[in-house]
């Protein structure tokens, strides 16, 4: 069965999805941190999308070019929205009817992972439902003190850990199942 | 000239307590007592604010006369140690192997790395650490990053600050040790 995995990149004290944070970011984004993120990339076929992250990438990465751009472009990507309406762009469908449902139906089908990039009240939804397999929390030796967290507003959640990494540049990857 | 160390529990979001203070998640066990019980070498005093004090004193030295309780040797440690409390407040100190420190936090910190062969610990209260942090006066922090996360809570960081990962542990039971530095500018 496809697993759907999480990958978020964050802050050492939990604050993530901040654009303000990027230039941090990009600092200890060293070769092989490059490495893992590509592998996450192509070892999936297919994205999962709330909106908000949908309407951002959809904007920015048919302007990039490379190896990682001309996957992510290519990839079948699948949006959960309540308010957007077909047809959508950047070879993306919108997921209908009960998205847990429909999730599950894809997790059935041949075919590689899936991937959420970020977190949002999908990933909310998914760890609801027990629909995560995998979190992948990479962090960045660094803290930024305000801004949005993780997992704002949700119930207290455990997680059991599958793998600790480290990288050149002191950033750590920590992989989490659900538990 | 000695360091000042925090050791903290901390959820996967950031949270060093929940909203009403209570502390991250239980699944303490020996693994982790060993490595509080190692990072006490060589500590000469622990930090404390006067709120935390409250508490932190007279439970530690509860555990401490516990034949039975399994942090009984942990607990000797935390009630030995001799503790300073700062305080703007309270001149004198009621509880046992401790003295306040009416000063400025900043000054007395410093005089005492200088004049202190051998280290310092921090364990809390949230607004007391947030202090130290923003006032650049933690030199290695320990952080141990609970398999949990809470979805709100207390933070202790409040601003930007850069870090040199020094060694990243994880333990069975699922929480990673992970120890900083402030980075070299």
């Amino acid at each position: 069965m496809r697993k759907i995995i999480v990958a978020a990149e964050v802050s050492m004290d939990g604050i993530v999805n901040n654009p303000e944070m990027f230039p941090e970011i990009f600092k200890y984004h060293t070769d092989d941190v490059q490495e893992y993120l590509d592998n996450l990339l192509f070892s999936s076929d297919a994205l999962l999308l709330g909106r908000l992250t949908y309407e951002g990438f959809a904007k920015v990465w048919p302007t990039r070019t490379g190896k990682m751009a001309d996957y992510i472009n290519k990839m079948p990507k699948h949006v959960a929205s309540r308010t957007l309406k077909e047809p959508l762009s950047w070879n993306s469908t919108l997921i209908q009817g009960d998205i847990v449902e429909e999730l599950r139906k894809l997790k059935q089908m041949d075919g590689r992972d899936m991937v959420q990039y970020g977190v949002g009240e999908l990933t909310q939804t998914m760890l609801n439902h027990g629909l995560v397999d995998r979190f992948q929390l990479l962090v960045f030796p660094f803290t930024f003190g305000k801004g949005g967290r993780w997992f704002d507003g949700m119930d207290i959640k455990h997680f059991k850990l599958i793998e600790c990494k480290t990288f050149k540049s002191g950033a750590i990857l920590m992989q989490y199942g659900q538990a | 000239m000695s360091k000042l160390k925090l050791q903290m529990q901390i959820s996967l979001d950031g949270f060093v307590a929940t909203t009403d203070s209570k502390p991250v998640i239980s699944n303490w066990n020996d693994e982790l007592r060993k490595y509080s019980i190692t990072n006490l070498e060589r500590v000469d005093y622990i930090l404390l604010g006067s709120k935390t004090a409250l508490d932190f004193i007279p439970f530690w030295a509860g555990v401490a006369a516990n034949p039975n309780d399994p942090d009984r040797q942990l607990g000797k440690l935390l009630t030995d140690i001799p503790k300073i409390i700062f305080s703007k407040k309270i001149t004198k100190s009621t509880l046992a192997n401790a003295k306040m420190e009416n000063g400025d936090l900043v000054d007395e910190i410093k005089k005492l790395k200088k004049e202190n062969g051998n280290d310092i610990i921090v364990y809390g209260g949230v607004d007391f650490v947030s202090s130290l942090i923003s006032n650049q006066l933690i030199d290695e922090y320990h952080l141990l990053v609970r398999p949990a996360a809470l979805g709100s809570g207390m933070p202790i960081f409040k601003q930007t600050t850069n870090l040199e990962l020094i060694k990243a542990t994880p333990f069975s039971g699922g929480t990673v040790i992970l120890k900083y530095e402030p980075a070299k500018k």
